[in-house]
């Protein structure tokens, strides 16, 4: 049975740091030009999805109040990283309790400071307190034990990424970024170094879903979603070797089938990237790079621009900013309108965005432009 | 923050860990219909669901997963350590603990073999800390 939902809008707040605005208030710049995009007011939105930010902020409540709206339907997701929050989304339709739904998220943790030590790692040791940054040195250290590769190859995530960051205007890494730059860093928490970690930011970002039926009434190209699939490894430790991530593999492989395709028909990839490290799982999990293989084919041009597999075309969370997978969606649709400017992918007309919660649950959606 | 942030050794639940903790003992929960032991913490098996569970004192032996070096504090509490490493322990038993290691980081290694020492941190509160078997054996 094939999907039934399309992205028909979409919109971005983009500030850092704006006096006195709060996480519902990137939301709420975004939500006003997702609605723009598409071409509808507010009394169109029957159904309401938002993404809470990782200090709460941001539930349907907040946002209703906030946007305005008596929806027909609303909820909100407390891990709501895009994917997740596009297949409840998706599901939503399919229901029939909504057709025309306005997705938000909004954070302003970049201005306030985020606080990760909250977010599902009960069995995190109290002597830390960045469990993002010492879950991607243990994966690594553990990478490298398996592997064999260096510091410097984990380094070309990092680099490849700055270089299609330095092609986006929304990026806030635009510095240059070489290996030897990147070596020259110390170490946050040894084996990885700061570009191997993204950093808080501000920002919202807004999606408008309909129906299939209904998805060619607005101004823009659709973008169908043509694939999805999830796993909960919710038991994490429990599971034999669960920070190696390899429960990936088969989340990847259905979203493909469900679409259809093949992973050499995707024009172009968005991985969740708030560690570098991630990156090389995700790829070779997925399938696209050997087990080992994956800094090897970065470092050789693959996914860089002009390379063969454009991936995190953005820059993602490393260089773009960290919006939760947010802006990657912002990306795969910008790049499948042909809207992506200097970094447009040509002819780009299938991606897939594939997104974990730290060890805990790991998504991927399919996306095709409805040309 | 300050100091070192310390749990609650009279928590209903975990007291008997921190208990066996104060006699230099690793103890986690072993259910008694199917013997999986969990960690952490609860009050059924989340292998069979069986309510309740056995303390058990286990070996204090393990290998290290992975391993992961704070060269500068993130928390200034912890500044007088550095550098020092957190592990992740695969504990002879099956269950997988986060540990702080005692040995200098540039001597560890993934599936490196460890046993467990404990400190007194105050009169109420002890703690797992690990070093190499090697070391040990010196
Ligand atoms: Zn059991």
């Amino acid at each position: 049975m094939g999907l039934s939902a399309a992205i028909v809008g979409f919109g971005v707040a983009s500030q850092q740091g704006q006096p006195g605005w709060r996480s519902e208030d990137y939301a709420a710049e975004a939500a006003r030009h997702a609605l723009a995009d598409a071409g509808i007011g507010k009394e169109r939105i029957n159904g309401l999805i938002t993404c809470k930010a990782l200090n709460g902020a941001g539930g349907d409540l907040a946002m209703g109040r906030v946007l305005g709206l008596n929806p027909g339907y609303s909820a909100s997701l407390d891990y709501g990283t895009c994917n997740f929050s596009i297949h409840f989304a998706t599901m939503v339709i399919a229901s029939g309790l909504a057709d025309t739904i306005l997705l938000t998220y909004g954070t302003d943790q970049g201005s306030t400071g985020g606080d990760f030590s909250r977010y599902g790692n009960e069995e995190l040791h109290h002597a830390m307190i960045d469990p993002i940054g010492t879950m991607a040195a243990m994966m690594f250290r553990r990478y490298q034990h398996l592997y064999g590769v260096s510091e410097r190859d984990l380094g070309s995530v990092a680099v490849a990424q700055r270089a299609w960051a330095r092609l986006n205007p929304l990026a806030l890494q635009q510095a240059p970024l070489s290996i030897d730059d990147y070596m020259a860093q110390p170490y946050y928490i040894a084996p990885i170094r700061g570009p191997d970690l993204a950093g808080f930011s501000d920002g919202g970002a807004a999606l408008i879903m309909t129906s299939l039926e209904r998805a060619r009434d607005f101004p823009h190209l659709p973008v169908r979603i043509a694939g999805m699939a999830q796993t909960a490894p919710l038991r994490n430790l429990q599971n034999s070797n669960n920070l190696e991530r390899p429960w990936m593999r088969g989340v990847a492989e259905r979203a493909l089938s469900g679409a259809g395709i093949g992973r050499d028909d995707l024009d172009l990839l968005m991985i969740q990237d708030p560690a570098s490290v991630w990156v090389l799982q995700m790829l070779e999990a997925m399938g696209f790079a050997e087990p080992g293989g994956a800094s090897a084919m970065i470092a050789a041009g693959e996914t860089s621009p002009g390379g063969r597999l454009p991936l995190n075309t953005s820059g993602g969370h490393l260089s773009e900013r960290y919006m939760w997978g947010w802006f990657h969606i912002v990306e795969i649709m910008r790049q499948l309108r042909g809207e992506a400017g200097v970094r447009q992918v040509e002819g780009a007309k299938l991606a897939m965005h594939a997104s974990t919660m730290a060890a805990h649950k790991g998504s991927a959606t399919v996306f095709e432009a409805m040309i | 923050m300050n100091a070192i942030p310390l749990p609650n050794p009279h928590d209903p639940l975990t007291a008997p860990h921190w208990q066996a903790a104060r006699k230099e003992q690793i103890a986690m929960q072993r259910c008694p219909a199917c013997g999986y032991v969990r960690w952490p913490a609860a009050n059924s098996c989340p292998e069979c669901l069986t309510e309740g569970g056995e303390w058990t004192a286990l070996s204090g032996r393990g290998s290290i997963w992975s391993f992961a070096v704070y060269e500068k504090p993130l928390d200034p509490a912890f500044a007088e350590l550095c550098p020092y490493a957190v592990a992740l322990i695969r504990l002879d038993e099956g269950p997988i603990i986060y540990a702080r290691m005692l040995d200098p980081p540039d001597r560890l290694a993934c599936e490196a073999r460890v046993v467990a020492v404990h400190e007194h941190v105050t009169d109420a509160v002890s703690l797992a800390r690990f070093k190499l078997e090697s070391a040990n054996a010196d």
